[in-house]
């Protein structure tokens, strides 16, 4: 076993304050961090073309929500964003879902969008590469909301019943141009 | 174990390659990212021996830098058990040390290079030469540390790939640690009309359980396919061969797949055919258009599979069916053979979105016909939204496992209540049925709560019968718990 020579008191005080110091540490770097600018990626949509987040950036709002087949409240919540890039397309608002099913459920992918009658924009992230980026505890549904300048405006992790009316109400506000600096904060 | 550093030094090539060809037009960005995620469980005995409980904590602190196109992290954990000899068998954590640098990488991404130098996970073709992935909700965690690189021209992709990776239940079975290295590549050709063509190539050397040495697997493969073909069928094919250079001799073995979906009306049809003999090996994991939360042979099977799809409009369902017939190559005659292993596989799922309610019901049933071995897997999901964020939520699962000299039957159900909109109580019972040994209960009790988006905390009192549990197309053997668990993550 590896942990023969684990310490006997749990856990010892100088592992305690240990984590105590970077963790202080990360906040202050987390702190002097300039405001949120989502990363960049370039995915391979479902039929093969190139995608590039900064092609789009600035100039529409982008709701980029990660799922995958096996995620149920990932496809609670498709419908409605579906219905939602219906209604605001000619208002400048982009829907791209990122895929992040392994290749070996590859061929299910498809099937699953037709089923569910979902046109908007899919990608394919099977390594997790960009999933890593945006959300490291790879949880889903997560999805980040970006404005038409460019920045993050509010992430969304997971998905209840609701969640969309709110989405909705934030998306309009976001296209029609009336929000200055607001991240919502759900535990407010 | 010098080949993968040849890849590496391919890959370094092809940085160069693509930094010549890339155009320089992004604006330079500086970002921080990461979480810090604290797991506490405090296991008691199930028979009340307080000699036999222990504590088991886990902090890990991931913490990214990226700046314009380029990506450098580390994520560092630590592990405390109280007393590491108590831990089951089936904790994937056990063997790993106390202080653990579990990432660390230097990424580079731009128009038509994406290169890693450091930990990574990847796959090539669909898996069938190579499959190394993390997989959260099974705690499947081993990433590749050595490099890769992708370069991307105007039709053509080409990777590679190389280095050291361990395969993480193998290695608690046989309680020592395993240290592989896998090496390889792909090139994929897009061509007109939706078209493309490719293929991958593997060599890895495998630590050997016994008796000590190195067992050398060789696995190449050729993918094509087309998507939207006269406007309703995507076909995807590869065929695989690989040959594992083993102690007691050498194996040969191949993997065919085909899928075939389309699409008109209200139908939705996926269709597979698939062959694999003698194909699995330890970083692997062949495609497969069965359900993601059932486990599936790869190393000897043959036989096709028919989904089909129906839209109701309406009730507002969907009612889906898959029917498959597998058999294997082995005959009597062989080692260890079954004179065939036939089994027939089928399931149907409905599914209902209609207003506040949410409703999924399954009922899967598999079949080996020579070995009179049956399985169950029935499913029951119901969600009520009761106003914005705040739902009911009841269910049930039962797994059942049943053959001429043994049955065991898994059922949990739960039934869940938004406490606030952003917190869920729920309850738990499941109760363990085997034949001969009588019936277990297991009572427990969840608390998720979101104080912020990026904060989630989770506590559970109580008892969990553990077993079979998949996802993702993947599956592992928990262990039974009982005491309490308490997890806090952070996402920054």
């Amino acid at each position: 076993m590896a942990q023969t020579d684990s310490p006997s008191m749990f856990p010892s005080g100088f592992l305690i304050r240990g984590t105590i110091l970077v963790t202080v540490a990360l906040l202050c770097l987390v702190g002097i961090a300039p405001a949120a600018s989502p990363p960049d990626f370039k995915l391979k949509e479902i039929n093969g073309k190139w995608f590039s987040l900064s092609d789009h950036l600035g100039k529409e709002v982008i709701y980029v929500s990660f799922w995958a087949t096996w995620c149920v409240p990932c496809r609670r919540e498709m419908p409605h964003l579906q219905k939602m890039a219906d209604d605001f397309e000619d208002q400048g608002f982009l829907v791209v879902g990122v895929n992040t099913d392994p290749p070996a459920t590859k061929s299910k992918i498809k099937p699953y969008l037709r089923r569910l009658k979902i046109t908007y924009l899919n990608l394919l992230d099977p390594n997790n590469n960009v999933l890593d980026k945006y959300n490291p505890t790879r949880e889903l549904p997560y999805a980040v909301l970006i404005d038409r300048e460019g920045s993050v405006h509010e992430v969304f992790p997971g998905y209840r019943a609701g969640d969309e009316i709110r989405l909705r109400k934030t998306v309009q506000t976001l296209l029609d141009g009336n929000v200055s600096e607001h991240d919502p904060d759900p535990g407010e | 174990m010098k080949r993968w550093i040849i890849a590496l030094a391919v890959a370094g090539s092809a940085a160069v390659a693509g930094a010549q060809t890339e155009e320089t037009t992004s604006t330079p960005s500086f970002r921080l990212f990461g979480q810090t995620t604290s797991y506490l469980e405090l296991n008691e005995s199930e028979d009340g021996n307080s000699d036999e409980d222990y504590t088991k904590f886990k902090q890990l602190l991931n913490f990214n830098v990226e700046w314009s196109k380029w990506t450098v992290g580390v994520q560092v954990d630590y592990l405390y058990y109280s007393d590491p000899d108590l831990a089951d068998r089936l904790d994937l954590d056990r063997l790993r040390d106390t202080w653990e640098l579990r990432r660390y990488y230097v990424d580079y991404t731009s128009d038509h290079f994406q290169g890693r130098l450091g930990t990574f996970f990847s796959s090539l073709g669909r898996g069938l030469t190579l499959f190394v992935q993390k997989n959260e909700a099974l705690g499947f965690d081993e990433p590749i540390h050595g490099g890769t690189a992708t370069v991307t021209f105007d039709h053509i992709d080409v990777t590679v790939l190389g280095g050291n990776v361990t395969e993480p239940v193998l290695q608690n079975q046989y309680n020592r640690k395993f240290e592989d290295t896998v090496w390889g590549g792909r090139i994929l050709a897009r061509l007109p009309h939706d078209f493309y063509f490719g293929g991958s190539f593997v060599h890895s050397e495998l630590d050997r359980f016994f008796p000590e040495g190195v067992d050398d697997i060789e696995v190449w493969s050729l993918e094509g396919g087309g998507a939207e073909i006269a406007g309703v069928l995507d076909i995807h094919a590869e065929w695989a061969e690989i040959e594992k250079v083993e102690a007691l001799g050498t194996k040969e073995g191949y993997g065919g797949y085909l899928s075939v979906a389309s699409y008109f009306g209200p139908f939705t049809i996926l269709g597979e055919y698939k062959d694999y003999w003698n194909f699995q090996y330890r970083y692997n994991s062949p495609p497969n258009a069965g359900r993601s939360i059932e486990s599936y042979n790869h190393n000897d099977v043959r036989g096709p599979r028919l989904f089909v799809s129906a839209d109701i409009p309406s009730i507002g369902a969907i009612l889906s069916g898959s029917y498959a017939w597998f058999d294997s190559h082995k005959k009597e005659t062989s080692l260890g053979g079954t004179d065939g292993d036939q089994q027939d596989e089928w399931y149907v799922t409905l599914e209902e979105m209609a207003g506040p309610v949410y409703f999924l019901s399954s009922y899967f049933n598999r079949h080996w016909s020579n070995r009179k071995i049956r399985q169950e897997h029935i499913i029951a999901d119901l969600h009520l939204s009761t106003g914005e964020r705040k739902e009911i939520i009841v269910g049930y699962d039962k797994r059942l496992e049943k053959s001429p000299y043994f049955s065991l039957a898994t059922h949990r159900s739960y039934a869940g209540y938004s406490l606030s909109p952003y917190g869920v109580f729920s309850v738990r019972y499941a109760w363990e049925e085997k034949s001969s040994f009588g019936t277990d209960d297991f009572w427990g009790a969840e608390l998720e709560y979101l104080p912020t988006p990026s904060m989630t905390l989770r506590l559970f009192g109580g008892s969990d019968p553990g077993g079979l549990i998949c996802a993702g197309g993947q599956c592992r053997v928990e262990p039974r718990f009982k005491g309490y668990k308490a997890t806090f993550s952070w996402r920054f």
